[in-house]
């Protein structure tokens, strides 16, 4: 298979802001990792992946864009209706092999799925319940969900507050790699570092009233709730905007952030792994093989993993090709 | 105020709703408020929490609204009483309770704003009786207009045991008016012949699609229904209730305002401050609802809404970024209103 890998790191410039810096040894180092074949077997490349893109962050479709081409697969890409405007025009400014292997749409075509070798989807559950039924049996489907990042803060230390509001400002909290909820020791404690770290990090944005009330309501109704039990329900908040939101929840469950640089806190003994984490953040970092999520970080490192990573445990590469044994001829045994 | 002897208060608010004007709201509204602080104590810990007593308030805006998810929590109702409406929902979700020691002022609110409104017509209903759907406050609350202004009807509701009934509605010779969620009608619509109604029959319809797969802008799904049932687009309207109230709002035609009744007011509250907005602007609807005395009467929703200056409203509808909800929803599936 001839990899273009010398084309992706003359356009690695378009690709870095989403994927991580990379050159032509990492692509090699990535292809080698991912793709080594078992002696008497080959991999079968996807002549053709279709890409089913989400509208949150432009992350997602250049990283999935970047394991397609590295592949060598045509590339059909269907972007969000009314979100990554300037995605059309970023890619065409990449080198012609590239482009070549490049569509893009804003309606997904009829002959689109049927003819996909390999279909990749980002989305929320009726999206990929959608796609699971259309897409043909046979053929690699990749599906990335709704998935909230979270972190374990031991030491509730300024230190930990500054990498917390860091990773929960970055990318407008709209990633599904974004923290929504910290697990911390003291909460109560905790909640003060973090106000004034989310305060020096966040900067007034233009919200629609849609995005202003998602952040007003979950404020109003932790006013109630607090009223009732001011034990397990706190809100810290930003003064005269929604710039950002600490609520305290000392509950079971995870709840979903508006985003908009809203967190959740929640005592650290809380903590449950779910099946809807993206990853997990660890303050101080240390090894746990004892959680079972895809992906442990450092703290401050949430919308940073690895070049060439494995989002949501699944690697980018081998996901997509299928494996053929060439098996030579064993005489029966008499 | 807070010493106001109930059963006095409920006349004084039953009395304004039979024949009060909109002067004297505000004095029975700080009334209701000193009775509901002094009694629910969930509600006086939500005031007291935003330093806000009777002692402080010195008009209706200004009183304490609860946010509707409020009703959900069930370690601190909202009421207590013999009668419990639910909110839709699906399962695993949390459902919202309000709760009715009686349903008095429900059905006088519901009754009144009805006559003012609508003509004296017999009623039909595309929902199961109360008897089917207990704890939907729809269903209660056609059974109470049954009930009040066309008792004599042997089969008024056409939803039963999950299925339409239209048998009544094919032989009629005077005009009727025919009530339900906006899926009834959608699904009535998809499943049967097209029924021509006797001319000057009215339609009613309530309820979004929010949190199912259908989705209608209201011009098309009025168009649908002229069609269908042969009713002028002027002749079809909408009602926008939700179970934390006792009140509701009438529009007519697909670009009609909608009008709360004199016991029942309303501010626009800006999505970013949470402060009151002018007429003209477009945010979260805040009602006052004197008739539910039993309650809260100050409830903040996640409906959008434009007022204007003659005390109507243009509703935009539920928040997009708003967990789902709504009349129509729990019908979606089984045609069944298990709630409003």
């Amino acid at each position: 298979m001839n990899h273009p890998t010398k084309e992706l790191v003359q356009a690695a410039e378009l690709f870095t802001p989403f994927t991580g810096a990379f050159d032509e040894a990492a692509l090699k180092e990535w292809l080698t990792r991912e793709l080594i074949p078992a002696p008497g077997t080959h991999f079968l490349f996807p002549e053709t992946i279709v890409h089913i893109l989400s509208g949150n962050t432009p992350h997602a479709a250049w990283q999935s864009l970047l394991a397609g081409l590295l592949l060598g697969s045509k590339n059909r890409l269907k972007l969000p209706s009314n979100s990554l405007p300037d995605f059309e025009q970023d890619i065409a400014q990449l080198p012609a092999r590239l482009q070549e292997k490049i569509e893009t749409t804003r309606v997904l075509p009829d002959d689109w799925i049927p003819e996909a070798d390999a279909l990749v989807v980002y989305g929320n559950d009726p999206t990929l319940a959608h796609f699971r039924r259309i897409a043909p049996l046979e053929i690699p489907f990749i599906a990335h969900g709704h998935r909230i990042g979270v972190a374990l803060i031991e030491d509730p230390s300024e230190e930990a507050a500054r990498l917390a509001a860091k990773d929960i400002c970055e990318f407008g909290q709209n990633g599904c790699l974004s923290l929504q909820t910290i697990y911390v020791n003291n909460p109560q404690r905790f909640a003060p570092l973090l106000a004034i770290e989310l305060e020096k990090s966040s900067s007034c944005s233009e919200f629609s009233p849609s995005q202003h009330g998602a952040v007003t309501n979950l404020r109003h109704e932790t006013r109630y709730l607090a009223a009732q039990d001011p034990e397990k329900h706190a809100l810290w908040q930003s003064e005269n905007s929604t710039n950002w939101s600490i609520v305290y929840r000392d509950t079971p469950d995870l709840d979903p952030s508006p985003g908009y640089r809203t967190v959740f806190l929640k005592p650290r003994s809380r903590f449950q792994d779910s099946r809807h984490l993206s990853g997990i953040g660890l303050h101080p970092f240390k090894e746990r093989p004892d959680l079972p999520s895809p992906r442990l970080f450092p703290l401050g490192q949430a919308q940073h993993p690895p070049f060439g990573w494995a989002h949501d445990g699944i690697e980018p590469l081998r996901s997509l090709v299928r494996l053929q044994s060439a098996e030579k001829h064993i005489p029966s045994i008499q | 105020m807070s010493s106001e002897h109930p059963s006095r208060l409920r006349s004084q608010v039953a009395e304004f709703i039979t024949s009060g004007s909109l002067s004297s709201f505000g004095e029975i509204a700080l009334a209701v408020f000193g009775r509901q602080y002094s009694t629910n104590p969930p509600y006086q810990r939500f005031c007291q929490s935003l330093g806000v007593t009777p002692e402080t308030v010195t008009c209706w805006q200004e009183v304490p609204a609860v946010p509707t998810s409020a009703f959900k929590i069930p370690g601190h109702p909202l009421s207590k009483g013999g009668i419990t409406f639910l909110t839709s929902g699906t399962t695993g979700e949390t459902r919202g309770a309000h709760h009715f020691p009686e349903t008095d002022l429900y059905d006088l609110a519901a009754l009144s704003y009805w006559r003012s409104q609508l003509p004296d017509l017999p009623l039909y209903f595309l929902t199961p009786p109360p008897s089917e759907a207990p704890h939907s406050s729809l269903s209660h609350m056609f059974g109470c207009l049954h009930h009040s202004l066309d008792g004599e009807n042997p089969q008024p509701f056409l939803l039963r045991d999950s299925k339409f009934d239209l048998a009544p509605l094919h032989h009629l010779t005077e005009p009727i008016i025919l009530s339900g969620t906006a899926l009834a009608f959608l699904h009535l619509m998809e499943t049967s012949q097209a029924i021509a109604l006797p001319e000057d029959s009215l339609l009613l319809e309530t309820g979004g699609y929010k949190g199912t797969s259908r989705s209608l802008e209201k011009s098309d799904l009025y168009q649908q229904l002229t069609r269908f049932f042969k009713v002028p687009d002027t002749q079809i309207h909408n009602e926008y209730g939700m179970t934390e109230l006792s009140s509701q709002a009438y529009a007519s035609g697909s670009t009609g305002r909608h009008r709360f009744p004199h016991w029942c007011q309303f501010q626009i509250i800006c999505p970013e401050s949470e402060s009151p907005l002018p007429a003209g602007e477009t945010g979260y609807l805040q009602i006052y609802d004197l008739a539910n005395l039993h309650s809260v009467a100050a409830i903040r929703t996640q409906d959008f809404a434009t007022a204007h200056p003659d005390r109507s409203f243009t509703l935009l509808g539920r928040d997009p970024g708003a967990l789902p909800r709504g009349c129509s929803r729990s019908s979606d599936d089984s045609l069944t209103l298990a709630s409003r």
